[in-house]
């Protein structure tokens, strides 16, 4: 194997991760183009990188064993001075009695692969730790399901997405949490926010339509206001709050942590309610995850070089290899299918 | 919100504060325990263990540059201390060791999937030195910054780094035999 020093190496990593600047990303993506031993590297970092898995979040357990902790805690307060392993304990021990209440504040980890070469659908869970009780919604690949809610709300959801709606719905805030993208028409009550989960991000709303597509393995969670008014929250933090307006889109990145504000046109983003497959200057890295989420297969990029290209474009609803077909008539790509997996190659043109 | 804030609301006194910390951390400690190779029973008490104290020591415990970084650190200690004073524990228990013992031949279908190319990375990882396979899950699988672990191993972040180098420069090697 040809020599690639360790920084390099970390450069990759760091990539893989989202932590590089956006001056070492442009070297980065340089080099991928120019240096053979540097982008074999890089798609055997990618491949290792994107095995890694999500670490089970098994709520239920972690909750039994925060009610054992508590019961614990709250011996060892009640008995005033209580001590354990030499620890005295001198509080007052009035204030410890509270109930745990649910945790609503709390978003499953996620593990977010930014470039990531191998897409597979992870089931990963965007639902929020505690043990409040959902209904649960699920798309499969390729579908789409138009989902009505107890407020006369109707949620279109994308395909591979899930929508969980809190059994507390409409008792004074009407929350949901969504993995993937959907589409809300909001029913107007002022006096009940409706609020979209989406991670770090909530976007509340009285009445209106908007799009919020926060796919789990995308490095993006995307906004989009057609009609009246949406707030947007980070981190529950407020002096982060964004209001948009109609025809401006938000775009929170979660490897930075940053939102930004723009302009969007209304078929680019909501034209998958119409079935229609919408590229818009997508990375290839994202519009195989499309593809992939499209059809429901796995969708493998061979050519790191592809990563620079941007594609645009919008189908009507056809078969996957007609898409292709079109794709490649502007772009030096060409697929195959391994199993039911389809691999991609080529390079920018 | 982020763990700073929550930290100094447990300083405050607040339990669901302290509540929202054991829940977002128990899982991640849960899968570090069983990586560590103690059975789920003592990772429990492990874990509970270190939430008390950090309950109980509350006002005056230092976290020097993260939270991950001292619970993780806590825990790796008391890890340590048990398979210190039992040494039967550092055995893997039995369903990991079950793993290890698939064959190293691979399906050409086996390749196909992400889980499999889990799996097989997973046994590049088990073939590491222990210090080196410790250092990359830390890094890879738990998401700790180079100079997070130099904390929590008492090490420095560069000797991290090289670990990390060598374990990729292995990967990728082996990589060449199954491809």
């Amino acid at each position: 194997m040809a020599y690639m020093d360790e920084h390099h190496y970390l450069l990759i990593i760091g990539y893989l991760e989202g932590k590089i600047t956006e001056e070492e990303t442009q070297y980065l993506l340089q080099k991928v183009q120019t240096d053979k031993e540097f982008s074999d590297a890089f798609e055997d970092i990618a491949e290792i990188w994107s095995a890694r898995k999500a670490i089970p979040n098994n709520s239920s357990k972690a909750n039994d064993a925060l009610a054992r902790l508590n019961k614990k805690i709250d011996s060892l307060e009640a008995s005033g001075s209580a001590s354990k392993n030499g620890l005295v304990e001198t509080r007052h021990p009035i204030t410890i009695i509270r109930k745990l209440r649910p945790i609503l504040t709390v978003a499953a980890s996620i593990l977010v692969l930014a470039g990531a070469f191998w897409l597979y659908k992870a089931k990963l869970s965007n639902k929020p730790a505690g043990t409040l009780t959902m209904t649960e919604k699920h798309t499969a690949p390729g579908e789409k399901k138009k989902i009505d809610l107890p407020d006369g709300t109707v949620v279109t959801l994308n395909a591979s997405s899930s929508l969980y709606i809190a059994n507390t719905f409409g008792d004074d805030k009407r929350e949901v949490y969504l993995d993937g993208e959907a589409f809300f028409d909001v029913k107007r009550d002022p006096q009940k926010p409706f609020i979209v989960h989406t991670g770090k991000i909530a976007t509340q709303v009285l009445g209106t339509h908007f799009n919020v597509s926060a796919y789990q393995n995308d490095s993006n969670i995307t906004v989009s206001l057609v009609q009246g008014k949406v707030q947007v929250d980070m981190n529950n933090d407020p002096s982060k709050r964004i209001i948009l307006d109609p025809g401006k889109q938000m775009t929170y990145s979660k490897a930075n942590h940053q939102a930004h504000v723009t302009d969007f046109i209304a078929e680019d983003i909501t034209g998958w309610k119409e079935n229609k497959l919408v590229f818009n200057y997508d990375s290839w890295p994202d519009a195989a995850k499309k593809l992939s989420r499209w059809y429901g297969i796995p969708v493998q990029l061979r050519d790191s070089t592809l990563l620079r290209c941007k594609l645009k474009g919008t189908f009507d609803n056809i078969p996957l290899a007609k898409v292709m077909e079109q794709i490649k008539m502007v772009a030096d790509v060409s697929w195959q299918m391994q199993g039911n997996k389809m691999i991609i190659s080529g390079k920018c043109n | 919100m982020d763990d700073i804030e929550l930290l100094s609301q447990v300083k405050a006194d607040d339990r669901e504060a302290f509540n929202s910390l054991f829940l977002k951390y128990h899982p991640l400690l849960s899968d570090f325990c069983r990586f560590l190779g103690i059975n789920s029973d003592d990772g429990e008490d492990v874990i509970a263990d270190v939430f008390l104290d950090l309950w109980v020591k509350r006002e005056r415990v230092l976290i020097h540059s993260s939270l991950k970084s001292y619970l993780y650190g806590a825990v790796k200690n008391r890890v340590y201390t048990l398979k210190g004073k039992n040494q039967k524990m550092q055995l893997l228990p039995e369903e990991f060791a079950s793993d290890k013992a698939i064959s190293d031949h691979l399906r050409p279908d086996e390749m196909l999937f992400r889980k499999d190319r889990r799996l097989i990375i997973e046994r590049f990882v088990d073939e590491l030195p222990e210090q080196g396979r410790l250092i990359f899950m830390m890094n890879w699988q738990h998401q700790l910054d180079y100079q997070e672990i130099a904390e929590i191993l008492n090490i420095s972040p560069n000797t991290v780094k090289t670990h990390i180098y060598r374990s990729v420069n292995y990967f990728r090697k082996r990589l060449l035999f199954v491809k």
